[in-house]
């Protein structure tokens, strides 16, 4: 039930209107008060004049999955006004613009309505119709503020944080706040039983989103080359990288970049350039969505076979064809784990929060440049572009990249004949040189039939020889891609799996089932090839749930290809309208599958 | 957002029906207050009227970006493809109904980087239909990135100090196709003229390209500015094989004698930077068009079935 540091409260406006930066303070003032809080941007593909929502759960537990139940909805969209009262829950608020009234057809009377003359306020304090447009959603900061009883000195620790340099926006927006919060406190009975009380769970966390963690996690592992062509949900992660990069990769002496970035013509020359460059020793990587992997495929099918390292993050969105560009969804699963034409399988790593968006940055260029293939980072629109509550980072300085098997000129002094595509230490994974090394270890790379010395061959045995090693070396990664989390419960009857962002709500969902006394067990898929526990974790397991956000269960699919259990062995929970997966999405479906079943 | 699209539906009975341009009128634009892409609309749907070009005949062709909207506010046969990739379609289509009337609306992203190898070969390929390129020089709908026309120096998300390299010119690019055989450019802020030149282009057999310079307000506001706020850095290419528009003449001082059958003119006039020339570069009717490739000589039905025995006979064993 919600109330105090427990409910869940989402703003309605217009895209392009300035909500998203008041929204964003929302939700770090709240973390600031130490209290666990999330929030979800629902945006639409365009740049002015659409309907926007930022949704914000608050929660001491710390379930940060998508919440259940909107408390309190500040709509400001008259164009979405009718969608937005019935958001509302029973028992809950409405605040509304009340510089104009409200249309009778609005009134519902399970809801309490609290008009603020945001517009009058603002054309009253304000010149400028762009000041006016943007200070109101300061004035419902404010307004929010009291009824949620915000701690006001937060507030204006992080105004002053963020205007510092600019005296005349700091005073608007100190006075936009100040009338949004004194409105409320004169007129509401602040605050609402729905309200924060500050906490102490915060400390160890930061809020960051999983384009800015991946960057960091790409500038950590050394990275250095980066091409890419824009597409939402993954244009920040680019972004991100050369921010990072200005700041940290500039030779402090002489202002020298160390690092190249390419705004490719698209995406199949960015896959191209990441190839190239990675076959020249680079740690090379681009980012992209589900059109630009489907462009890039052919390209993929040349890294695997001609075994070049390179690193893709793909963060989808909900397709397919451009689909809804701004929704999220995990519809790439299979397109990426068998991407390009003829037989291929590659590694993949599912990050479930920002947090292994920027560990598994670094796993994923170890991976590449030890198994010499592609690899990739499958996140989503959700886990990119929303901020998360994930604990503070830390890093080994200890880390040494893992540049796998490249030979020196050293070592090619005690070679006698460096084969390129021979299996020297029967583990599938050959020896690579780096193009200048020495006359010894020049070879030829090509995506036609090779056979092991790099030469071209159409002869069935030696392509049989080179395509069965790659399959063995793909396959010896699923014990290095890491392990999937178990969580066990005792007497658990039923399992569940999943992969990626959907995990706070299965966690979420795991103890709401436990209170209707289901217990039930759960595993975290986090890399392909699947490790062996995974085919253990269904089989222990009488039947199991698999929960993804796709229409044609495709991990389900996965798991019946790859492990040989039979399909009927795991009951699909899909949830792919393009929204973040909620708890008790889950939890329904796992309930009436056990009433039927009992039937 | 929802939209749906339905064809007017008219009193077929009347040959004489007279199409007003809002019966090309599609769903309400939602490009922003200000965006020079609103003006183009207007500007083919007038022509659409004057034209008579009855809507379920009209196909519009469309990749992906702001501009790429455009099908959907037009109450005509619409297909908004994928990213780069608007040509390729049109062409299909073209290539099997050449009795319909083909637009293909194209930003500077979709038609000069994604889908720059399509743009090439469509200009060589020569099919008839009116290609237009809304070029404002940014990505406008991944906001704010470098597109291959985005002057040099000009800041975006992708080189927040300015792109680092001079822009490419569309232009350029299309008359050094063999075998283009219409390039023109127009501007959204001059509605007379862009008017003009799509009515050029609709009336020329073969693929015209149309430059359209579009302003962004949001992303590349400051792009043409020069331009906008003093007429006189604009060049009026006049012919009367290009376009003329006499009333446009006390604006626009500097209008230039230009003739469109000279390429090494057009070329020269299409590099020209210190003033922006708007006109019609080039235009050859002549060139030979790919879906001529479909026109053979007519056969009888004897001759028909003749052949038809032919074939059938060489499986005989
Ligand atoms: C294959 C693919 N890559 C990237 C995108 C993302 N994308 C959509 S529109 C666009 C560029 C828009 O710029 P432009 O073509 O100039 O059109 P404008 O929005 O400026 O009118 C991009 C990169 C996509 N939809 N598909
Ligand atoms: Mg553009």
């Amino acid at each position: 039930m919600s109330g105090v540091n427990d409910f869940a409260f989402k703003m309605a406006t217009v895209n392009g209107t300035g909500s998203a930066s008041a929204n964003g303070l929302l939700m770090q003032a709240i973390f600031r008060m130490g209290i666990p809080v999330s929030g979800k941007n629902i945006f639409p593909s365009n740049i002015q004049g659409l309907p926007t929502w930022y949704e914000i759960r608050v929660n001491r537990d710390g379930y940060m999955a998508r919440p259940e139940q909107i408390d309190l909805v500040v709509a400001l969209n008259t164009g979405t006004y009718e969608r937005d009262v019935a958001a509302v829950r029973a028992g809950g608020y409405l605040v509304y613009d009340s510089s104009w009234p409200l249309d009778r057809s609005l009134i519902r009377d399970d809801v309490q309505y609290l008009g603020v003359p945001f517009g009058q306020l603002c054309v009253e304090n304000f010149e400028g119709d762009r000041p006016r447009t943007l200070l109101r959603n300061i004035v419902y900061t404010g307004t929010l503020a009291a009824l949620f009883d915000i701690d006001m000195d937060v507030v204006g620790e992080m105004l002053r944080e963020k205007f510092s340099k600019k005296k005349a926006l700091l005073d608007a927006n100190f006075r936009a706040i100040q009338l949004g919060h004194d409105y409320a406190m004169k007129h509401f009975d602040c605050p609402l039983p729905i309200r924060l009380e500050r906490m102490d769970a915060t400390r160890d966390s930061i809020v960051i989103d999983g384009n800015t963690a991946a960057a960091l996690g790409c500038v950590f592992a050394g990275a250095t080359v980066g091409a890419w062509y824009p597409i939402t949900p993954s244009t920040s992660l680019m972004e991100a990288y050369r921010t990072f990069g200005e700041r940290y990769r500039r030779d402090p002496d002489s202002g020298q970049r160390r690092y190249a970035m390419i705004q490719a013509e698209d995406e199949l020359a960015a896959a191209g350039m990441v190839i190239g460059a990675g076959w020249a020793g680079a740690r090379a990587f681009t980012s992209t969505a589900g059109p630009g992997i489907s462009l890039m495929e052919e390209f993929i099918g040349l890294a695997y076979y001609g075994e070049v390292p390179c690193v893709f993050f793909d963060v989808q969105r909900t397709g397919p064809s451009t689909g809804m560009p701004t929704r999220t969804q995990q519809g790439d699963l299979m397109a990426i784990a068998y991407a390009s034409h003829g037989d291929t399988k590659h590694i993949a790593l599912y990050p479930c929060s920002p947090a292994e968006c920027f560990t598994m940055a670094r796993d994923a260029f170890d991976l590449a440049e030890r198994y010499q293939t592609p690899v990739f980072v499958v996140s989503d629109l959700d886990i990119g572009m929303n901020d998360w509550m994930v604990p503070r980072f830390s890093w080994d300085d200890a880390y040494v990249p893992d540049r796998g098997k490249v030979l020196s000129a050293a070592d090619l002094e005690n070679v006698k004949k460096f084969a390129r595509y021979t299996d020297v230490d029967g583990d599938g994974i050959p020896y690579r040189t780096l193009p200048g090394v020495g006359p010894k270890g020049a070879y030829f790379t090509r995506g036609s039939g090779h056979d092991k010395n790099a030469a071209y061959t159409e002869d069935s045995d030696a392509y049989l020889e080179l395509v069965d090693r790659i399959a063995r070396k793909i396959q010896g990664a699923a014990s290095a891609v890491p392990a999937p989390e178990v969580f066990r419960q005792e007497g658990a009857s039923v399992g569940l799996v999943a992969l990626g962002g959907t995990h706070g709500a299965l966690r979420e969902a795991l103890d709401l089932l436990r209170a209707q006394g289901i217990g039930a067990d759960y595993m975290r898929i986090r890399g392909f090839p699947f490790a062996a526990e995974v085919a253990d974790f269904l089989n222990e397991h009488e039947f199991v749930f698999v929960v993804e956000q796709n229409r044609d269960a495709q991990l389900r699919a996965m798991l019946a290809i790859e492990t040989g259990v039979p399909r009927d062995h795991m009951i699909p929970v899909l949830d792919y309208g393009g929204l973040p997966l909620t708890a008790g999405r889950v939890v329904g479906a796992v309930t009436a599958h056990l009433e039927g079943a009992a039937v | 957002m929802t939209t749906t699209c339905h064809l007017p539906v008219l009193d077929m009975g009347a040959d004489d029906y007279v199409y007003e341009m809002t019966d090309y009128e599609g769903a309400r634009a939602r490009w922003c207050p200000g965006c020079g892409d609103h003006s183009i609309l207007t500007a083919v749907q007038r022509l659409l009227a004057a034209e008579q070009l009855t809507p379920e005949n009209t196909v519009f062709v469309s990749g992906i970006g702001c501009s790429s909207r455009f099908p959907h506010y037009l109450k005509t046969y619409g297909f908004h493809g994928i990213h780069g990739r608007a040509l390729p379609v049109a062409t299909g289509v073209r290539l099997n109904r050449p009795d319909l009337t083909v637009f293909v609306v194209m930003g500077d992203g979709d038609c000069t980087s994604i889908g720059a190898g399509h743009w090439i070969h469509a200009l060589r390929y020569n099919l008839d239909m009116v290609v237009m390129l809304l070029d404002n020089g940014i990505y406008g709908l991944t906001k704010q990135q470098t597109s291959p026309t985005t002057p040099q120096g000009f800041p975006s998300n992708t080189q927040p100090r300015g792109s680092w390299l001079p822009a490419l010119n569309p232009l350029q690019v299309a008359l050094g196709v063999t075998n283009a055989s219409f390039v023109a450019q127009t501007a959204e802020w001059a509605p007379a003229h862009l008017y003009a030149t799509l009515r050029a282009a609709r009336q020329h057999r073969g693929l015209s390209f149309v430059r359209i310079l579009q302003r962004c307000p949001v992303y590349s506001s400051a792009l043409f500015l020069k331009a906008v706020q003093n007429p006189d850095n604009i060049g009026m290419l006049v012919h009367d094989d290009g376009v003329v528009v006499p009333e446009l003449a006390r604006l626009y001082a500097n209008q230039i004698a230009h003739d469109p059958h000279d390429l090494d003119a057009a070329r020269r006039m299409a590099g020209v930077t210190d003033r922006l020339n708007l006109g019609v570069f080039y235009r050859d009717d002549s060139r030979p068009r790919y879906e001529e490739t479909r026109r053979v000589p007519p056969r009888t039905a004897a001759e028909r079935v003749a052949l038809i025995e032919a074939e059938l006979d060489r499986y005989a064993v």
